[in-house]
């Protein structure tokens, strides 16, 4: 893999599991061109992009399983049998051999080797566990818990829970920010976005956001937060450190999960309802293109890969 | 018809103590009906939410125990309860979703729906969209808690009524 630094660095890569048709595609973000369109088991929701070891991972809750495909070739390496519903999914980027997934059955995080593709641990959680977040530096976890109005904070090496905090109703996507100070968590029932900050891990505040807000996520330089809203098709944009509201984003249908370029320029949002994903110059602040995708993307976690 | 701008109704706190079964994987409706009609009359019919008993056959009757809040008796089965969430009589533009399931008389356990009219060549375009889960939102689930099932279900409801509504409006015999 190290032979490529002689080459210009490669643009960006969005990996879209789409639920209706059974597929992840890759998208490359320059040029909007798809990359590769990979059949996978049914109905996958959350990805994410392992960077040690090249490969992209889709969760299939109907299915209990997890899928591997190589980031390269773009050929299915395997399938992790999980059981239970696997959803959120996050890839231990400190080096150590570790994939996080809740599991939305069982209410549990399920902690899997990334050598052996097998569950070494399964650890109680709250009731649903949806999205799910890693500060690898810090070593926590933060686990929305759907049905029990809550996030939990774990320990990402030991099995320690440090708290379980109260959020607005049906917690569903998760952010931390790339400074670790500030988590914050989506509640899809009530419209709120808790605030959580990380030294006691107290709720600091809860803003109001858009109808249904189903994704949520951070720009890596701690500027903006983005929260997609599903029911009024919009991504609403805020400073991160004072929390103020800076603009409302039109997207396409039912957007659901959103990420942000490494750089920090752009945003990209997949609308469920309307088979495309908005891309949004963060500076302008607004959408300067809608790509046309396959069936019901969703890509529940971080779904831009470098 | 009162011309509100947009209406948020306070039911949606009550609604979240209620448990839904809510299932990992959402399935979607997307149908239309073009319907020869100007778009107030089409939008004077829809956007009353107690009403839908007067122009859609699967609806037999319709409670309203709290404003935003209508009790659906479907035909031949029982009770749903549905729940407002906005009105923008501007966007013609309504949503609700379902508050209290009963997946005997409607195999879905959770839906939201929003209703959109526009004005096309043909007359006025009326789209409803659906977004739900299944019945059983186990992994294993019979047929008829299936997400075909749910489906069909979702399907059959919206263009039985918008076929309903469209004969009604253009005066077929």
């Amino acid at each position: 893999m190290l032979l490529l630094t002689a080459l210009p660095l490669a643009a960006e890569r969005a990996i879209l599991s789409h639920q209706a048709v059974d597929t992840v595609s890759v998208i490359d973000v320059e040029t909007a061109k798809t990359l590769a369109t990979v059949p996978v088991a049914a109905a996958p929701v959350g990805v994410a992009y392992d960077p040690l070891r090249h490969r992209i991972y889709s969760t299939h809750p109907e299915k209990g399983l997890i899928t591997v495909i190589d980031s390269e070739t773009y050929e299915k390496i395997g399938e992790i049998k999980t059981g239970g519903q696997p959803f959120g999914i996050v890839v231990d980027d400190s080096g150590k051999r570790q994939v996080f997934v809740t599991d939305w059955e069982r209410d549990a995080l399920l902690v899997i080797n990334a050598e052996s593709m097998l569950v070494v641990d399964l650890l109680a959680v709250g009731s649903k566990p949806a999205g799910i977040a890693l500060d690898s530096k810090a070593r926590r976890l933060y686990i929305a818990n759907r049905e029990s109005d809550s996030v939990t904070v774990l320990d990402a090496d030991t099995p320690d829970q440090y708290a379980e905090v109260k959020t607005g109703k049906a917690p569903y996507a998760v952010a931390v920010s790339e400074d670790g100070q500030q988590v914050f968590v989506a509640g899809i029932q009530d419209d709120t976005l808790t605030v959580i900050e990380t030294e006691e891990y107290t709720v600091k505040t809860t803003l109001k956001v858009g109808d249904k807000p189903y994704g949520v996520t951070t720009s890596q330089d701690n500027k903006h937060l983005l929260v997609a809203n599903q029911g009024s098709n919009d991504v609403w944009l805020f400073d991160q450190q004072s929390l103020k509201e800076i603009a409302r984003i039109k997207v396409g249908e039912m957007p659901e999960s959103v990420s942000v370029s490494a750089d920090s320029e752009h945003a990209y949002v997949t609308n469920w309802f309307s088979n495309d994903v908005s891309v949004i110059d963060l500076q302008q602040r607004k959408e300067t293109s809608r790509w046309p995708v396959a069936e019901a993307p969703r890509s529940l976690g971080n779904f831009i890969a470098d | 018809m009162k011309k509100l701008a947009t209406v948020f109704v306070a039911g949606q706190i009550a609604l979240t103590s209620l448990a839904f079964a809510h299932g990992p994987t959402p399935q979607k409706i997307d149908e239309t009906v073009v319907i020869s009609a100007p778009v107030d009359a089409v939008w004077n019919k829809v956007s009353d939410f107690s009403t839908i008993a007067d122009w859609h056959p699967m609806v037999e009757k319709v409670e309203v125990p709290e404003e935003g809040t209508r009790i659906l008796t479907l035909k031949d089965k029982g009770n749903i309860t549905e729940s407002l969430d906005d009105m923008n009589a501007d966007a013609y533009s309504m949503s609700y979703r379902l508050y209290e399931e009963d997946i005997e008389v409607f195999p879905v356990s959770f839906y939201s729906v929003s209703i959109e009219l526009s004005e096309g060549a043909e007359g006025t375009e009326m789209n409803w969209k659906g977004r739900f889960y299944r019945a059983d939102t186990g992994n294993f689930p019979p047929e008829h808690y299936s997400d075909e099932a749910a489906v069909a279900a979702m399907t059959e409801f919206a263009t039985t009524g918008m076929e309903s509504l469209k004969t009604q409006l253009e005066g077929h015999k």
